[in-house]
């Protein structure tokens, strides 16, 4: 799993190391090489202030450098040397020494730690030499008026060490940088999580049944995207939970009377006197289970039709066929309650894609919806028709109709049309109105033209 | 007793009907809320039983109806939902008493008891008078602790009778209590029955008000 903690960690880590060591490469080498180029300076210019302070010192009385140098005396004098140099014990004491050659090549002069012996081959500027265990830089002067050579010398090992104590102390506030940076980001970091984290707590103690939108005031506007689609999410699952629920509270409701009903029968029955009473009583016992069977196979039809899933299994249907199937298994019915069945065929077919067992479902439910509620002697009429773009399946009925403001409500579920004799489920049209939606078909309710009673059409679109 | 039966499911109304009827009760049953209503306002019942879930007028809205206009029979409501206020409201519109959805006969007939224990001012389940003891849960009479063989009908009269004591009723009244609109009432019935619990409990515990009616006296 990626962490944007870690990610960005890592990330400011490796590049807060990167670029700090780069710079404090790049500085010591840098400061490296000025240091030794104002050393070099200073070697130059040690050679010219003693070229000069030595002219001064002993030219002007006349003197000969050669009595100035005693042949014998090899150590400049002290007091020459710290007219020079001063007290010369700073911590970063460059430790130069010199010698002073004449022409014909005798050590006139020379400073404690210089060797006896020249420190380089007499040639003006900058040489390195190997003397003894250490390397000297040394400079040369040649004085041609004087006939003097001056030579100034600086140990590598002194050189390097000053070097590597200055350039170090110079890079030592980038190496301080590097923790406190590291510090930083991680408080950083920590300060920009802090809001998702507050996000992460508010949705992490919501109880589960518990739907109500995240609060996206402090939400980091990167993230507030994923916030909205999720508040989405929430809204329609609460939407669809509280479907779920208003459902079953209306199913456990709708069952109770027939329950209560069925319970009293069988109380009835117990209690009967007579073995004719017992016998109704037990009838309609059987009468209620059938109520209750039917309503519950009702209700699992109506729970697995998902009017947010596509429809499944779409093929083509002749409606006048499966009319013709489902009006003969409902002849019985209609027969027992003297209602004449019949049904009037479209001319063409009528033909539309769709589920079959869903549209055996439709038509069925209508059918059985117009025989339940006609009268005795009544009449229902199933009919199919195609017009251009429409095909039509129709049942109407000689039953005592329903009032037109009430036509919208007899899709509600449980909906019954009150003081109904009719042991209906209230279901019946509210699962043929959700198969209408979901083959994009239409329905309409009507009153017949020529008599009571109640018409109802679906209209497929036509597939011929 | 004489029960209105107010209920729309064919199934369970047929089932309330008879139940009610082998436990000896009178019973009409209505089935929509309008007509309940216009019986309740001129005819008299022990009891009702009210569904709340009726065509054309509500059980609420009759209950709140026959309420205002002053009808005191007591009323049991049956309930279909769970829910504290479907009970809550139909207590405060003037019932009595509820049972919910689905419930055993049993304890309808016990609360009906109940509630006309109630109508009737008493506390006691037995209704004790002189050496006449009656208990209508079980439907039978003693006499000086024994048992009397006495028919449904004789029993509806005599509990009628004795719950009313000191109050003349008329013929109409005890025959409305025995007999509802379904039976065909012979108009000596309610002599008959009287004569029938004179010979069983003794010739003067009901008397007969000429031109009135018949009452069982209060005990001095």
């Amino acid at each position: 799993m990626s962490s944007i903690r870690r990610f960005l960690l890592v990330s400011l880590l490796a590049t807060i190391t990167c670029v700090i060591t780069g710079a404090a490469i790049y500085s010591y080498f840098d400061i490296t090489r000025k240091i030794n180029s104002i050393f070099d300076a200073q070697l130059i210019e040690a050679a010219h202030v003693i070229r000069y302070t030595t002219e001064q010192s002993t030219l002007p009385q006349g003197n000969n450098l050669n009595e100035l140098f005693s042949p014998n005396q090899t150590y400049l004098p002290p007091k020459l040397w710290d007219t020079i140099y001063g007290d010369d014990l700073h911590p970063y004491d460059t430790r130069r020494v010199f010698q002073i050659w004449s022409d014909d090549g005798v050590l006139l002069a020379r400073t404690e730690g210089a060797p006896p012996y020249p420190l380089a081959k007499d040639v003006e500027g900058f040489t390195t030499s190997q003397i003894g265990n250490y390397t000297w830089r040394v400079y040369t002067l040649i004085d041609e008026k004087n006939h003097l050579r001056y030579q100034v010398a600086q140990r590598n090992d002194v050189r390097a060490y000053l070097v590597k104590n200055l350039a170090l102390g110079n890079i030592l506030p980038d190496l301080l940088i590097y923790p406190l940076s590291i510090i930083m980001i991680f408080i950083t970091i920590r300060a920009a999580m802090k809001p998702l984290q507050r996000t992460i707590n508010d949705v992490k103690n919501r109880a589960l049944q518990h739907l109500e939108p995240i609060n996206t005031e402090s939400v980091p506007v990167e993230i507030k995207p994923l916030i909205d689609e999720i508040n989405l999410l929430l809204s329609r699952l609460e939407e669809s939970y509280a479907r779920e629920k208003r459902f079953t509270a209306d199913a456990a409701h709708e069952l109770r009377t027939p329950l209560a009903a069925l319970k009293t029968q069988a109380q009835v029955a117990e209690n009967a006197h007579d073995e004719t009473s017992h016998q109704i009583a037990l009838n309609k016992i059987n009468l209620c289970v059938d109520r209750c069977a039917r309503v519950v196979t009702q209700l699992l039809t109506l729970s697995n039709l998902r009017p947010d899933e596509p429809l499944k299994e779409i093929q083509i249907i002749d409606l006048s066929k499966l009319a013709v199937e489902i009006i003969s298994e409902l002849a019985t019915d209609a027969v027992h309650k003297h209602i004449t069945l019949s049904f009037d065929e479209s001319k063409t077919p009528a033909i539309t894609n769709g589920n079959a067992t869903l549209i055996q479902v439709l038509i069925r439910n209508l059918i059985d919806n117009a025989i339940r509620y006609t009268p005795e002697h009544g009449q229902v009429i199933v009919s199919t028709h195609v017009e251009k773009q429409l095909v039509i399946f129709c049942v109407e009925d000689t039953g005592p109709g329903v009032a037109p403001e009430l036509y919208d409500r007899i899709f509600d579920r449980f909906y019954r049309e009150l003081g109904n004799k009719a042991q209906g489920s209230g279901l019946g049209l509210s699962i043929v109105q959700q198969i209408v939606e979901l083959h994009g078909a239409t329905i309409k309710v009507s009153k017949p033209g020529k008599h009571s009673g109640l018409k109802i059409q679906v209209f497929f679109p036509n597939q011929n | 007793m004489r029960i209105l039966l107010v209920e729309d499911d064919e199934l369970l109304g047929d089932g309330l009907k008879n139940g009610l009827s082998q436990q000896g009760y009178t019973v009409d049953w209505l089935k929509d809320g309008h007509v309940a209503e216009l019986a309740l306002l001129t005819e008299t019942f022990d009891a009702v039983v009210l569904d709340l879930g009726l065509p054309k007028r509500s059980g609420l809205e009759v209950l709140k109806n026959i309420r205002l206009k002053g009808v005191i029979t007591p009323v049991i409501i049956l309930t279909a939902r769970e829910s504290l206020d479907d009970k809550v409201l139909g207590l405060d519109a003037g019932a009595d008493d509820y049972i919910a959805k689905p419930f055993d006969l049993k304890e309808l007939y016990a609360r009906l008891r109940a509630l006309q224990r109630r109508a009737a001012g008493r506390a006691e389940p037995l209704i004790n008078y002189g050496h006449i003891t009656l208990d209508p849960a079980s439907h039978s009479v003693f006499l000086e602790g024994k048992r009397i063989n006495i028919s449904p009908r004789e029993f509806t009269l005599l509990y009628k009778l004795l719950e009313n004591a000191g109050r003349v009723l008329s013929r109409e009244q005890l025959s409305q209590s025995l007999y509802g609109w379904d039976t065909e009432i012979d108009s000596n019935a309610v002599e008959v029955h009287v004569h029938n619990l004179r010979k069983k409990l003794g010739e003067d515990l009901i008397q007969t008000i000429r031109g009135v009616g018949y009452m069982i006296d209060r005990i001095a």
